[in-house]
């Protein structure tokens, strides 16, 4: 029975334990579950992972969890089956290895058996310390040669032994060999009968075998030969086989053979198991190598406490065999690469001072870089994002009030990102910065959509940003104010009408007179233009907001043209009856006339007056008055007696002004007397005529043949007289003189004076005395620059300033001469005096 | 030892390149709502700006009665005033319409403001609920009728004949009583008016006329008066300030500037002609902009409120909101029975015609073209 086993677990991190299997417990948990017996700290690892039984030989494991990875000898396990693990083997979970430890003494080696009755053991391994002693039979004799014999393994060693029948009866004689494997033996024959006296040989060869049971040294044995036929009686002959060593040793291959190291992880486990399978004890040798000196090897051996770096040497007796873990470190690590690095090392073993050649295990370690392709494609992957965050438009777009009324402001804001290498366009036109607003009067709802585009987004339209903002407008609706026409109507044709108009909310204004056809633009929403009208007509006015250019509002206005018929109020003669010469007066008041005329008299004449005729005969006097296609006529019979003589001229009896001389300017009256016939009487200043026609704009009620009228003028004036009888003139002027008023007198200064007139030091005081006698209209007191005045409208106007008075001057620092200067209108007195 | 610090540059370089393009776009997330205003006209007003550009016609006297009252109300916010004669503002701001640079334009006359409004100059008036309340009590006829308002009037100005009594009684004119009395040959130099081709009070004015006499005899009626005319000024107020000043004894200007002249001590007498005088209406009003700068509504809302129809109140008989200051010393009469009934619409869409014609006529004794204005009038 072997002693109790041990698990030797190396983890990840290389540190070795061993668990000790308790045989009353019987099994043993392996798990990442802290109540396992063996924990082992992975994410792939279940809570109890792996159960090994170590109740019954060989050992069995059931695998429990799912995940991970778990080899046995290097082989994957599937779980939930059952497999045998024997000792040597080797456990691999998730990179932590375990090793099942053979108990001291365990190792499959052949003991050799002794028991009490027999020297023989089975296994062939001599238990005998020395050449046992011959032992000598009287009935049962026996006698052999060299007692001890050496050979190699697979060689025979031969003794003869020769027996002779001491006794007296004819015997069979058993021939066997004690303390030996008797497998090695053959003894021929290995039964004699002798007779009585009889003599007899056997041979006994032993071969043993190329094993390392075939242990190299000296075997001692007992060839015994009984007889059944002398029973309790035996002869032993003691002799000594020696056996050559030889020396041979397997290695098994490494495990795991090939490993992959990180930037984190440069330490891998491997191991190997070397057997003895010498006949004698052997000691060897491990040596780690590899060409780019990149690795370290360390070699835990058992029995060291230290783990040994490069190479490592133990002892193995025969048929040993021992497991040992390499540790594997890459000195190098990659930082980036899109490949890993191999490295290939050897493991030498060999047998020291032995001819047997070295074995060399070659491995593999994948040197892996920090940045290897797949993080290389995740940084480029990461680049990509990060390009795409960065060159990816983005846009932020308002505009506030988004509801206007149209003319209103609303206010666009935009801001795009990034904020360099964008081009930002609003509605396709750029704008200079990707920040930016503008202010907007719209007249209609209008849709703005801005654009930021990057290069990115110039590669892949679709990753533009884009955004659109509909700012809806609220149409205006224009309103007349005013449209009217003055006159309403028009009586005549080419009567001129003003049309007056304002509005509100125009952008458009055109004036249309239907009637011509014309439509003329307006310039301005609100103004008034004289029309002549030859005709009735009718006026649109249109008005148009841009907010609604297809609802313009129209105000229609109507222009009649309304000829009424002329209407003679009043016709009437102041005499009937006339002397040939005379003349009658006639008077007329007509209205909703354009024409008036008298027949006798005049073509053109004014819808209301008196008119001095003189008909040559008895007649009719008509008068006719035309407005448009009406016509009215009005008819007085005069009855003209025949001219007793000719007619005489008027007379002007006197015509005169008074006063007829002013200065300056004069007011007063002009009187006149007219004796005789007269008609028109005319009074004229040069610039403005009166007369005595009624009905004329020149007609004044004080035009008659005695009459005066009252004058202002302010400049010389001649007033002419003219009297009329029929083709009889007198004319008689009277002139009204204006002289240009005389020059003011000149104003008197009574006194001007100083005080100090001569002062002992300067700066000092000046007090100014003066007296101006009436008239005056203005004086000045200046010295120096200064100047003050009595002028209320001169910027130096001084209220203090009277006529009699004085005036204190401070701080005058030097001789001065001090001016005053006295006006009456144009006239001017000067007077000055000088401080010494 | 060279491969691991290799490894470790590698390994810096790799996080570098994964960590910074992400910090650099944390960083330049852009601020939802803060906007960034930098176009030109556009203002950001920031808690330690709070300032406001407002154009104005306004007079000084009004300016200063009124902004400290603003400022003292609302701590912290301070207004800019740009002041301009009427219709130069108006060309101003057309001009400026594509940049406009002002928040607010304050006083301006409605027949003007409505050629703003149809420019497309204007904003809106959005107020909150306290400006809506305002608005609520703001007289209807005296603001824009639509909803939200693009201008609101808050006081009326009436044209009045500023009489200089002194002057009057000097020269032994007798005072005038009606618009036809102006033409009397016994007020030859005698009368100062504002130019209408500047001064609103000057347009407002003539229009008056045309709209009182029809166009033939308004014109002819302007011919006649011109003979009396000294000088058109390009101030509405001016005429007035000449008056007081005694450099001539009647200016046709509006009854609240005597009214401030007589403050100083000046025998002006505001008189309303008895044909009735025209009126208009001192709006205010938002000026479009990208961003309506929020204290300019804000503004807008004190604009219309109880404290700043007060202080209109002391130089206005009308304003667009009741309040309790009577009609302001120094109006002979009750301003409102003189006035005729204003088309604002109409005067405001014949602006440039009259005002040609006007030019054409009367250029000459303009103040700005200085061809026969008198030494002493400019």
């Amino acid at each position: 029975m072997a002693a109790s086993e041990l698990l030797e677990l190396i983890r990840l991190d290389g540190t070795v334990e061993f668990i000790p299997l308790n045989q009353s417990k019987g099994v043993v948990q392996i798990g990442r579950d802290s109540t396992c017996d063996l924990v082992l700290d992975s994410p792939q690892i279940a809570g109890v992972h792996a159960i090994l039984d170590y109740h019954q030989k060989p050992y069995q494991l059931v695998l429990m969890g799912e995940r991970g990875d778990a080899r046995l000898n290097g082989q994957a396990i599937q779980p939930r089956l059952r497999y045998e693990l024997h000792p040597g083997q080797t456990l691999e979970i998730e990179g932590s290895i375990l090793f099942l430890v053979p108990a001291e003494g365990a190792l499959e080696t052949v003991a050799p058996v002794q028991t009490e009755t027999s020297l023989a053991v089975p296994g062939g391994l001599s238990l005998l310390p020395a050449r046992p002693p011959d032992q000598m039979d009287e009935m049962i004799v026996s006698d052999m040669g060299e007692r001890q014999a050496t050979v190699n393994v697979d060689q025979t060693a031969t003794w003869t032994v020769n027996v002779a029948n001491g006794g007296s009866l004819v015997a069979a004689f058993e021939i066997h060999v004690e303390g030996i494997n008797p497998s090695w033996v053959t003894i021929l024959p290995p039964r004699l009968n002798l007779n009585e006296g009889g003599k007899a040989s056997a041979t006994i060869a032993i071969t043993p075998p190329r094993h390392p049971s075939s242990r190299a040294g000296s075997h001692h044995f007992a060839i015994v030969i009984t007889s059944a036929n002398y029973p309790g009686r035996r002869s032993l002959r003691g002799a000594t086989l020696v056996i050559n060593p030889y020396q041979e040793f397997t290695v098994s291959e490494l495990s795991p053979r090939q490993h992959s190291v990180t930037w984190f992880k440069r330490t891998v486990l491997s191991q190997l198991q070397v057997a003895n399978l010498s006949n004698s004890e052997g000691v060897f040798r491990l040596e780690g190598m590899d060409d780019e000196k990149a690795l370290d090897f360390e070699f835990k051996i058992p029995s060291e406490r230290a783990s040994l770096a490069t190479r490592a040497q133990f002892t193995l007796d025969p048929e040993q065999a021992l497991t040992v873990p390499v540790r594997i470190t890459c000195r190098r690590r990659t930082f980036i690469a899109l490949t890993h690095h191999q490295h290939s090392f050897t493991v030498n073993t060999s047998l020291v001072d032995s001819p047997q050649p070295a074995r060399m295990l070659l491995g593999y370690v994948r040197r892996l870089p920090l940045i290897g392709p797949l993080l290389i494609f995740l940084l480029l992957l990461l680049g990509a994002a990060l390009t795409i965050f960065t060159f990816y438009p983005r846009i932020t777009f308002t505009a506030l009030p988004s509801t206007i009324v149209a003319g209103q402001a609303t206010r666009l804001e935009w801001s795009a990102f990034p904020p360099f290498m964008v081009t930002v366009t609003l509605n396709d036109e750029p704008v200079p910065a990707p920040r930016g607003s503008q202010n907007l009067r719209l007249i209609k709802t209008t849709t703005y959509k801005i654009k930021a585009n990057t290069w990115l987004s110039t590669i892949f339209p679709t990753l533009a940003a884009t955004q659109t903002h509909t700012i809806n407008v609220t149409p205006v609706r224009p309103e007349i104010l005013l449209f009217e026409a003055n006159p309403e109507q028009i009586n005549a044709a080419n009567q001129g009408v003003i049309i007056s108009w304002l509005v509100l909310n125009a952008d458009e204004v055109s004036l249309v007179n239907t009637t011509a056809g014309k439509e003329d633009k307006l310039d301005k929403p609100y103004g008034a233009r004289t029309v002549n009208l030859e005709k009735g007509s009718v006026y649109v006015l249109n008005v148009k907001n841009n907010s609604m250019p297809d609802q313009p509002v129209q105000k229609q206005l109507t222009i009649p043209l309304i000829i009424p018929v002329p209407v003679i109020e009043s016709f009437s003669l102041s005499t009937e009856t006339i002397n040939a010469g005379q003349s009658v007066t006639v008077k007329w008041k007509v209205r909703n006339a354009a024409k008036v005329s008298l027949e006798p008299g005049a073509a053109e004449l004014p819808a209301s007056g008196e008119l001095v005729v003189t008909p040559k005969e008895t007649g009719a006097i008509v008068l006719t008055a035309v407005n448009g296609p009406e016509t009215v006529r009005a008819m007085k019979q005069v009855t003209v007696r025949p001219p007793p003589a000719a007619a005489a001229p008027p007379v002007i009896d006197a015509f005169v002004a008074s006063p007829e001389k002013g200065v300056g300017s004069a007011s007063g009256k002009l009187t006149w007397s007219i004796s005789g016939p007269y008609g028109k009487i005319e009074l004229t200043d040069g610039s403005t005529i009166w007369n005595n026609v009624k009905g004329t704009t020149e007609y004044d009620e004080a035009i008659k043949a005695k009459g005066s009228k009252g004058f202002s003028v302010t400049e010389t004036t001649l007033y002419t007289l003219t009297v009329y009888n029929g083709d009889q003139k007198v004319v008689k002027t009277a002139t009204v003189t204006i002289d240009p008023p005389p020059d003011p007198a000149p104003p008197v200064i009574e006194n001007f004076s100083l005080s100090p007139e001569a002062p002992v030091t300067y700066p000092v005081t000046v007090t100014l005395n003066w007296m101006i006698n009436d008239p005056w209209t203005k004086f000045e007191l200046s010295y120096d620059d200064r100047v003050f005045s009595t002028d209320k409208s001169s910027p130096n106007y001084d209220s203090t300033l009277k006529a009699q008075g004085s005036k204190s001057i401070a701080a005058v620092n030097k001789p001065t001469m001090f001016v005053l200067t006295v006006w009456n209108g144009s006239t001017k007195v000067v007077k000055s005096v000088t401080m010494k | 030892m060279l491969r691991k610090t290799t490894f470790l540059l590698l390994v810096i370089a790799l996080l570098a390149a994964f960590l910074l393009p992400g910090c650099d776009a944390v960083s330049n997330l852009p601020m939802p709502t803060q906007l960034p205003f930098n176009l030109p006209g556009a203002r950001t007003p920031t808690p330690a700006e709070k300032t406001l550009l407002v154009y104005t016609v306004l007079s000084e006297a009004q300016i200063n009665a009124y902004k400290p009252i603003y400022e003292q109300e609302n701590p912290g916010h301070k207004l800019i005033l740009e002041r301009a004669s009427t219709w130069e503002l108006v060309r101003k701001m057309i001009a400026e319409k594509n940049a406009p640079r002002a928040d607010v334009v304050w006083g301006l006359a409605a027949t003007a403001v409505l050629r703003l409004q149809a420019e497309g100059i204007l904003a809106p008036y959005e107020p909150d609920a306290e400006g809506l309340r305002r608005l609520g009590t703001v007289n209807p006829r005296m603001r824009d009728r639509a909803t939200p308002p693009y201008w609101i009037g808050h006081d009326v100005f009436v044209a009045a004949l500023c009489v200089n009594s002194a002057k009057m009684d000097e020269q032994g004119l007798p005072y005038p009583k009606s618009w036809q009395d102006l033409i009397d040959p016994v007020y030859r130099n005698k009368i100062v008016m504002s130019n209408p081709n500047i001064s609103g009070t000057g347009f407002m004015t003539i229009s008056a006329w045309i709209q009182q006499m029809g166009e033939a005899n308004a014109w002819k009626y302007m011919e006649a008066l011109d003979k009396n005319i000294i000088m058109y000024t390009d101030s509405g107020r001016k005429p007035c300030t000449l008056a007081a000043d005694g450099k001539a004894p009647i200016g046709i200007s509006f009854g609240s500037a005597a009214n401030d002249e007589r403050k100083r001590g000046v025998a002006v007498e505001a008189i309303y002609p008895e044909e009735g005088s025209g009126w208009e209406v001192e709006t205010i009003a938002l000026i479009k902009k990208d961003v309506i700068n929020p204290d300019a509504v804000k503004f807008v809302t004190w604009a219309i409120g109880d404290s700043a129809m007060q202080a209109y109140a002391k130089f206005y008989p009308l304003t667009s909101v009741k309040t309790n200051i009577t009609t302001p010393p120094g109006f002979t009469l009750d301003p409102i029975t003189a006035l005729i009934p204003n088309r604002f619409l109409w005067a405001s869409a014949n602006y440039d015609r009259i005002v040609n014609d006007w030019t054409g006529r009367f250029e000459s004794k303009a103040e700005s073209s200085a061809v026969d204005v008198p030494e002493g009038f400019r």
